[in-house]
């Protein structure tokens, strides 16, 4: 018990004295996954959207393999990205490997199917007499998009708070296309998993503390909007 | 004409829900669409309201062919608006929904406000104004509906059973603004009901389906019936064991025993009984209701099953019946429609 | 039941059968490594032989140094098998160990991009070699996981006399204050790449970057030679005594953990350093190249 209660004391001194070291990963976590959430918005939300709005040829396999992709193990994704932009892949020259760039990379990668997923299921939830309303008073497809978008909001804004979660936690694109540079691609995941290594508990179990408290933050948030999808 | 309808057809999958040869809609009238829970009637409304295309057939909106291609229709949505049974209101205060339409009509903010207020006072909703729509009961939600219809000034109003989901009060108050909007802005209305009543008051045409297609007026006179052959060998219609009726040779359709049959209500006589024996399709019967309807007079008379029928005043008045009194139908064969 | 069935359960009963066997030699014995020694494959040729000698079958568990250490100071293992003696030393001062058994050496090498940027190619001396790291500014990849070769190169970096930075970190220990240190030079996250990873994710990770990096031999000939797309890296500086990197086997102090079974730590370690354990020590080759030389006193 001395081993959890040793490292637990510590850990809660670090992350109340605001420890120097724990801020810059935590800050470095935030900025990354951040950014890739930002980037996954800007693109999942349109492309869900445009499935969901639209009638096509494959819409229903579409739909089962961004839903295949939820699943996706992040490591997948870092193989993955990792041999394009190794030295020795087609966008090597761009010596992206292992900086930050390439984790927000690979981070939106992983999560562009979350928010199109949920994006999708979201609007799906939407009553389609919004849709006929809009139209009836006049709107054009765009504006009927747009009222369907409005009533979707909250559902919407679940999805990239759901995505966030995710980014947050992940590890395995972190690891691999970050690298774990001290100060630089140490994200809170990555630097847990090497204070383990280490075999010091203390700033691990801080990080963790810091990573649970927003996980519980996140979700507070997610279901907030969740509640109010429902209440509608 | 406002619409003209012909040769309507409208599936979903294999099922055949309207089947419609010719309709018209006159303008600046009131309409009630009356037919049973599934007749069609929302869908022909659907239709009429540019919102659904046609499997097969032509429409005629204000003489000109509508063509059901998305970015047609949009203009002439601009001028038909449709109010739903269960209508939804957008997630935002009252104002924004009535604002909703006018800004995509380009409408200057002031003309705007305006608007909104005139069509609020019309239905009475005007202090609810700032309210989040979602928190309204469904009266004043279906009120509030009309509200955003009408402050789009269209042409044409349709209403899906405007009265069906909301209390007495409210339901005399939407009667109110249907007469109002039609007689004061020359609008003309569409609306389904599947209340009689309500129709023959506040319409001055009715439309009736049955089965996705048009009966001539009412729909009670549809009955199962079978088909089977007399002793002379002429084919007769026998409805609920009770009513036998000899039909001509050319009104059997094909092979079928078992059948639907409407029996037109204009065209069965009626007299009082006398000592002759009932001769072909005579039969007697008891008078349940006599109502005055349309400047007609609408009987109902039990005999075996209920039969209903529509009279001229000037007949009904040279032969006074009572209710209770057995007096005599007459059914001839052209008043017997298969189906 | 099918047939199936039927040899589901014998398949089951023999499985049990083979661990109460298991249990019933009482033959068993856990052990806290690195994962350098267990990647280079030594314990694949050396524990069967201990087996079939003493009948002692050692389970590996393989981490960094501070974690391997950390499982013998928490008496997760009965014998621990590292190369970092400062700590060992200190590990057994703690009394957490009886006794440190010297069982053989390898050697780090400094590996670097052929294009050799920092120019310190044919050098054997190590202080110079890192002195020209930072006056070059050349890009370093330190392991910076608190490894036996991180523990190397931070000593490395002390005594080239370069101001380094020490991070301090307070933690509490049994009730007590604690420091931990980290150092490095200047330069961190811009020419120095500190990536707390294991070592052969750092040698990868500085033929990407094109980067120099501290590596134990045996990690280097298997990223060299054994893969189908070798590694870039080339030498750069090899043969300074400084460089040796000698490994010992402590088994776990009975008194701090009476739980621990001491009576077969023991007996392994002393077949580690017999004439037997000593000579496939010896003749041991990876790729043909010799790794392990032997330590003990004959």
């Amino acid at each position: 018990m001395n081993l959890l209660i040793d490292s637990f004391i510590s850990a809660i001194r670090l992350v109340v004295s605001m420890d120097a070291e724990l801020d810059a990963i935590v800050g470095v976590s935030l900025k990354v996954s951040c950014t890739s959430t930002v980037l996954a918005g800007l693109i999942g939300v349109p492309l869900g959207f445009t499935i969901a709005f639209s009638e096509f040829v494959g819409k229903r396999m579409t739909i089962t393999v961004l839903n295949t992709l939820l699943a996706l193990p992040t490591v997948v994704i870092g193989l993955f990205v990792y041999a394009f932009i190794s030295r020795r892949g087609i966008f090597g020259p761009f010596d992206l490997l292992y900086t930050q760039r390439a984790i927000i990379i690979g981070q939106a990668i992983l999560i562009i199917p979350v928010v199109a997923a949920f994006t999708i299921a979201a609007i799906s939830r939407i009553d389609e007499r919004y849709r006929k309303t809009a139209m009836t008073l006049g709107a054009n497809r765009l504006q009927t998009a747009w009222i369907v978008f409005r009533e979707a909001r909250f559902g919407i804004v679940a999805a990239i708070v759901a995505a966030f979660g995710r980014v947050i936690s992940e590890i395995g694109i972190s690891m691999m296309l970050g690298g774990n540079i001290k100060g630089f691609t140490r994200t809170m995941t990555t630097a847990m998993a090497l204070e383990y290594d280490k075999g010091s508990f203390i700033l691990a179990v801080a990080l963790g503390i810091v990573l649970l408290g927003l996980s519980f933050g996140m979700n507070l948030l997610f279901h907030f909007f969740q509640g109010r999808v429902h209440s509608q | 004409m406002i619409y003209t309808v012909s040769d309507l057809i409208k599936k979903y999958g294999p099922r055949t829900v309207l089947d419609i040869p010719y309709l018209e809609v006159e303008k600046e009238q009131i309409y009630a669409l009356l037919g049973a829970n599934g007749a069609g009637k929302t869908t022909l409304l659907n239709i009429l309201g540019l919102l659904e295309a046609p499997t097969a057939g032509r429409i005629h909106y204000c003489s000109r062919p509508v063509n059901y291609a998305e970015s047609a229709l949009q203009s002439l949505r601009k001028e038909v608006v449709l109010v739903d049974q269960h209508p939804i209101l957008f997630t935002t205060t009252v104002f924004k929904n009535l604002e909703f339409g006018l800004k995509i009509r380009k409408i200057n903010k002031k003309e705007r406000y305006r608007i909104i207020d005139e069509s609020l006072d019309l239905v009475g909703m005007r202090e609810f104004s700032s309210a989040p729509a979602q928190y309204l009961s469904g009266g004043e939600t279906q009120r509030v509906a009309i509200a955003r219809a009408l402050a789009l000034s269209p042409k044409v109003f349709l209403c899906d059973e405007p009265t069906s989901s909301v209390d007495v009060e409210n339901q005399n108050i939407i009667i109110t603004i249907l007469r109002r909007i039609n007689e004061a802005k020359k609008i003309s209305v569409l609306f389904t009901t599947h209340d009689r009543s309500q129709a023959a008051r506040l319409a001055h045409h009715t439309i009736v389906l049955n089965q996705g297609r048009l009966v001539p007026t009412l729909y009670e006179n549809i009955f199962r019936g079978v088909l089977q052959t007399d002793p002379s060998g002429q084919p007769q219609c026998v409805i609920q064991d009770k009513m036998h009726l000899s039909i001509g040779e050319d009104q059997v359709i094909d092979k079928r025993k078992a059948v639907s049959v409407f029996i037109d209500p204009e065209k069965i006589a009626v007299r009082k009984p006398s000592e002759d024996p009932a001769v072909a399709n005579e039969l007697q019967g008891r008078v349940v209701q006599i109502i005055e309807e349309n400047g007609k007079v609408r009987m109902v008379v039990d005999a075996g099953v209920w039969v209903a029928l529509l009279i001229s005043k000037k007949r009904y008045q040279k032969i006074v019946f009572m209710v209770g009194e057995t007096i005599v139908l007459s059914i001839p064969p052209e008043a017997i429609h298969l189906m | 039941m099918s047939r199936i069935g039927k040899v589901a359960v014998g398949v089951l009963l023999v499985f049990c059968l083979g661990t109460f066997d298991a249990w019933a030699r009482y033959k068993i014995i856990k052990m806290s490594t690195t994962t350098s020694t267990q990647a280079s494959g030594l314990l694949d040729v050396l524990l069967p032989e201990l087996e079939k000698d003493t009948g002692i079958t050692v389970k590996v568990i393989a981490k960094g140094t501070g974690a391997a250490i950390r499982d013998g100071m928490d008496g997760n293992v009965d014998v621990m098998l590292v190369h970092a003696r400062e700590r060992e030393m200190k590990f057994i001062k703690q009394g957490y160990g009886t006794n440190r058994y010297a069982v053989m050496h390898n050697d780090f090498i400094i590996v670097g991009p052929p294009a050799d940027p920092a120019g310190i190619k044919g050098n054997s001396d190590v202080i110079a070699a890192f002195k020209k790291f930072a006056s070059n500014r050349a890009r370093f990849v330190s392991r910076g996981d608190d490894s036996g070769t991180h523990t190397k190169e931070q000593s490395i970096w002390k005594k080239t006399g370069l101001t380094v930075k020490t991070n301090t970190t307070m933690i509490e220990k049994k009730g007590k204050k604690r420091e931990i240190t980290f150092i490095h030079p200047h330069g961190l996250g811009n020419w120095y790449l500190s990536i707390g990873q294991g070592m052969g994710k750092t040698l990868t990770f500085a033929d990407e970057k094109l980067a120099y990096t501290l590596v134990d031999r045996g990690t280097y000939i298997k990223y060299k030679f054994g893969r189908e797309v070798p590694v870039d890296l080339e030498i750069m500086c090899q043969g300074d005594p400084f460089l040796a990197n000698p490994y010992g086997v402590i088994p776990i102090n009975p008194q701090k953990h009476p739980h621990v079974q001491y009576e077969l730590a023991k007996e392994f370690a002393e077949w580690l350093v017999s004439e037997r354990g000593q000579t496939i020590i010896a003749n041991y080759r990876l790729l043909g190249k010799q790794l392990f030389y032997p330590d003990a006193q004959k």
